[in-house]
Parts: structure tokens; sequence; C-alpha cells
């Protein structure tokens, strides 16, 4: 018997994969779209998800590969690369009615917590645990 | 809500057990929706059905599947 529901959320959430924010950037930049790969391939995504690159250091390194874009509109784009589908919102909605509902992300800071923050209380947060 | 970069570890073990030890049983009598395939394995192995994401319409039907009630309607 089914008693609750655990969802990722990258690729679940949001629709695409973690290249969109390449494009997404690319699209905001002129950016070398070798040299953002480059760097999205050199262990930087697998070191990000284990929180070993706060958001100021993500952003710094982003910005930098960018150009120098404005940090703020690094930001944007990988904030908008991971706004979930309000179709899913609805239906973890409608399923939290019936069951306790979980999510278990490999997050990256900058460009999901934005989205988390803005998203209706859906989560089960009771085993919430920072550890920095 | 269980987050890799707040908790140190990535999916799918070490974040896993890492769930685990903050919410015993998380695994058991669940469903596991992950749109990586490679992540279902050791989800299952721990108590969940596990359900490959591809699309909304998709896991719709899967959750129907399984007798979860999801009368929806997003016009399709």
């Amino acid at each position: 018997m089914i008693e609750k529901i655990i969802f990722d959320y990258g690729g679940v959430f949001t629709q695409g994969s973690r290249a969109d924010f390449v494009a997404q950037l690319l699209g905001a930049s002129q950016a070398q779209q070798a040299e953002l790969l480059a760097f999205f391939r050199s262990g930087f995504i697998k070191q990000a998800a284990k929180g070993e690159w706060s958001t100021a250091q993500i952003l710094d390194r982003l910005q930098a590969l960018l150009g120098g874009l404005d940090q703020d509109a690094v930001h944007h784009a990988l904030t908008q690369a991971c706004t979930p589908d309000i179709r899913m919102l609805q239906l973890v909605g409608h399923l939290k009615a019936s069951y306790p509902i979980f999510l278990i992300s490999d997050s990256l800071p900058p460009p999901t917590a934005t989205p988390y923050a803005r998203m209706p209380p859906m989560f089960s947060t009771a085993c919430f645990c920072p550890i920095n | 809500m269980f987050l890799s970069d707040q908790l140190g570890e990535r999916k799918p073990g070490p974040l896993y057990r890492r769930a685990e030890a903050l919410h015993p049983g998380l695994f058991k009598n669940s469903v596991y929706i992950d749109d990586r395939a490679s992540n279902l394995p050791a989800a299952i192995s721990r108590g969940a059905v596990g359900l490959h994401f591809t699309s909304i319409e998709a896991l719709m039907e899967d959750l129907r599947s399984l007798g979860i009630a999801v009368e929806m309607d997003f016009g399709f």
C-alpha cells in the first residue's frame, strides 16, 4: 500500500535538464558555448550539488565565464531555468490531500533557492536539516 | 525537503542514506519519482516503487496504475 510520495525536482518539476541552464545563459550573453560546457562538465555540477561551492562562488565563476555579465542577470537566468511547471505544482497540491509529499533533490543553491522559496508549502519539511 | 547542497551528499545512495537517517523508513511503502532512471534502483531497494518521469501525462497514468487517484484535467 502506497503511504507517501517522493519527488525529484530537476527534470520533474522543471522541464529539461541542466544543459538548459547553459542554453539559457548563452541566450542572455555572448559567452562561448564550449567554455561554459567545459565548466559544467569539469566537476562543477557534482561539487555544487554537494554544497562545495557557495552561491557567491558559483555566481562569481559564471559571471567571469560570461564575460562580466551582470551577476543579477546570471542569477535570473539560472532561476528562470529552474522555475517549476505549474501543472506539477497543481498535481502535487492534489496529491498532498491524500499523501505526505517529500522532495529529494541534487540541488544547486543559486538556481533552486528562489523557486523553492516561492513554491507553496507542499512538501514535508519535518526532516530538513542543514549541515552547514 | 532533502537538498543535496545542504545535506552534503548526492543521489542516489549517499543522499538517500542521509534522508533515511533523518526520516527512518522514508522509502518504505512509497512511490519515488525521478527523471533519471539511474536513481531509481537505490530507492527501489529501500522499499519504494520507482517511477521514471518522462512527462506529467505519463506520470499521471503511472500513478493511476498504482491505485492513486489523480482526477485532474490539464486539457489532455
